[in-house]
């Protein structure tokens, strides 16, 4: 009987013991959840009252706007990080699109997953990325009783990159950058939200996102302090210009922009800087 | 008197066998005579003697009186073990009596996992009965089901069921087995969490009671009567870290969470318990447990209980 009592009392204490070492996860929140949120309405349905009158001057703004939004070399890399992020996301069999449909029935998994993203660098030296002359991104993914949360967040630590990437022979356009830029070398420093508009990229030109930024950038020695956010889906790039109290959506093109209100669209020529009502 | 006849005929064949015929041979029909009469008595006596001379004679063990073999036991969920050096080849478990009262085994079923996904369980038990104080007796039983979930990132799955069993005979044919079982769930690394998931189902921490009525019909006949309750359920917390690329790492950590928190299941049935063979058939309701693993289906469905075994 002695034995039985102290073999149970073992058992027990076995069994707490482990139980106690269970470690306790707890998913992060995202950063600012209800702003972007917001934010991604307003892509869908612009606020900005746009009067004929002073369209012009609307896109004299937007052309400034364009210039900090650095659209040459941003977007791509944001989007080669969420290819990276899929791969992580992939691997561990967990959902990389937001709109995954849970089947609540069975197990589910919750996670974060924390990348951390060596920058391109302004050079290409042979061997590994060297963290410490390149600086690196590092974003925050979390998803939540098996379903991808669409906000990923983090920061750009001194994240050098150049434009075009280092070790290409020519200044190639990218995939989504729609400006053909000189070469620049870039530094990052700032935190960024980068909110899925549709399930992660396996390449980069699949990328489909919103992100802001809100930090500095240092292009050629020259450091500005920005704040911005802009939208890449489906190919094309647009950006949130404030237009009177509203908000209006500027698309980027080639050779043109267009510029939607809450009452009208415009689209206006480059060349010739002139807008006009679009249907 | 017909009897009494035979048994001085008897005698007389007795007596002349062993040599008292010898002494009224040729004494005419007075010695004739007295040798019955003397036949009679010596048969009196040669009762004794004879025996005495058949043992000394023939060397024979007397024979053992005759004692009912012991019923065998029901080893399945209770806690008598598979008797000693007995193999034991079930659809469920193979188990082998190593000593009296401990047994060692395996469950192909978890083995035959591999059949249907890519991932390999070996598992392995040990059941030990720690008291055995009829009407009282107790068992321990640890197990360990390993799996590979590891794809392009490493992850392993450790479950440990650990079990104690209390068995009760109330009365010669009615039996109370009770049951509590904690297992224990680890994962080594992330790999594939997914994975480790079954049928929509997954190992997690849980607590785990079961009692079961055995009503004992015959030494082979039993009825029983079974319900199980997941007294508490945990989760399943992973982390774990790798290379993406030359230039990524990442990092997760997480948990895999069962929408059931108290699954159960009632299961009614009989059981068939010859030397040599052993068919357990039942049929329940509720959220069906993975027998050994003790993984809870998330769903409530019909539930079979099945086993046949083979004892060596």
């Amino acid at each position: 009987m002695s034995s039985a009592r102290s073999s149970a009392a073992a058992a027990v204490a076995v069994a707490l013991g482990v139980a106690r070492c269970s470690p306790d996860v707890t998913l992060p929140t995202p950063p600012n959840q209800a702003q972007t949120a917001a934010l991604v309405a307003v892509y869908q349905m612009p606020t900005a009252t746009l009067d004929p009158s002073t369209i012009d001057k609307v896109l004299a703004d937007a052309l400034l706007r364009l210039a900090d939004l650095h659209l040459d070399f941003l977007p791509d890399l944001i989007s080669n990080l969420l290819v990276a992020v899929q791969r992580r996301v992939d691997e561990g069999g967990l959902s990389d699109n937001p709109a995954t449909r849970v089947d609540e029935s069975r197990a589910q998994v919750s996670a974060s997953i924390e990348v951390h993203r060596i920058c391109p660098g302004w050079s290409d030296p042979a061997g590994p990325p060297d963290e410490a002359q390149n600086g690196a991104l590092d974003m925050t993914v979390i998803v939540d009783t098996g379903r991808l949360n669409p906000e990923l967040w983090g920061t750009a630590t001194a994240c050098k990159l150049r434009v075009p990437p280092a070790g290409t022979a020519s200044a190639t356009a990218s995939a989504i950058s729609v400006v053909t830029p000189p070469v620049v070398n870039a530094t990052l420093d700032g935190t960024l939200i980068v909110y899925d508009l549709g399930p992660l990229p396996q390449t980069a030109g699949e990328a489909q996102f919103l992100l802001t930024f809100d930090g500095m950038i240092t292009i050629d020695g020259q450091t500005k302090s920005l704040s911005f956010d802009f939208q890449v889906q489906n190919g094309s790039i647009a950006f949130r210009l404030p237009v009177d109290g509203g908000d209006a959506i500027v698309t980027v093109g080639s050779t043109a922009l267009g510029i939607r209100g809450a009452n009208a669209s415009y689209s206006c020529d480059l060349a010739t800087q002139t807008c006009a009502p679009s249907p | 008197m017909e009897t009494g006849r035979r048994g001085l005929a008897a005698g007389a064949r007795r007596a002349k066998r062993q040599g008292v015929g010898r002494i009224t041979r040729g004494a005419g029909w007075a010695g004739a005579a007295a040798g019955l009469l003397m036949s009679s008595i010596v048969h009196a006596e040669s009762v004794t003697t004879t025996t005495t001379t058949t043992t000394t004679r023939e060397v024979l063990p007397a024979a053992p009186p005759p004692t009912a073999e012991p019923p065998t036991r029901l080893d399945e969920r209770t806690a008598f073990t598979v008797p000693k050096h007995t193999l034991k080849i079930g659809v469920l478990a193979f188990d082998y009596g190593f000593a009296q009262g401990a047994q060692v085994g395996s469950d192909p079923p978890a083995w035959l996992v591999r059949a249907f996904t890519s991932v390999l369980v070996p598992n392995l038990h040990v059941k030990v009965q720690v008291l055995r104080l009829d009407p009282v007796w107790v068992a321990v039983q640890a197990a360990a089901y390993y799996a590979d979930i590891s794809s392009d990132v490493s992850g392993q799955l450790l479950d440990v069921p650990l079990t104690a069993w209390a068995s009760f005979k109330l009365t010669d044919h009615f039996f109370l087995h009770a049951e509590g079982t904690y297992v224990y769930v680890h994962a080594f690394g992330t790999g594939n969490i997914t994975r480790a998931s079954l049928a929509g189902s997954a190992a997690s921490q849980a607590v785990q009671g079961q009692l079961m009525a055995q009503l004992q019909l015959s030494r082979v006949v039993s009825f029983t009567a079974l319900g199980r309750y997941q007294i508490y359920t945990g989760e399943v917390a992973f982390s774990g870290s790798g290379t993406v690329d030359p230039y990524t790492t990442a990092t997760a950590q997480g948990r895999l969470m069962l929408p059931v928190s108290h699954p159960w299941e009632a299961i009614g049935g009989i059981a068939l318990l010859w030397k040599h063979f052993h068919a357990i058939v039942g049929a329940g309701y509720g959220y069906y447990f993975v027998p050994g693993l003790w993984v809870a289906n998330q769903e409530r469905t019909f539930v079979p209980d099945a086993e046949l075994a083979v004892l060596f």
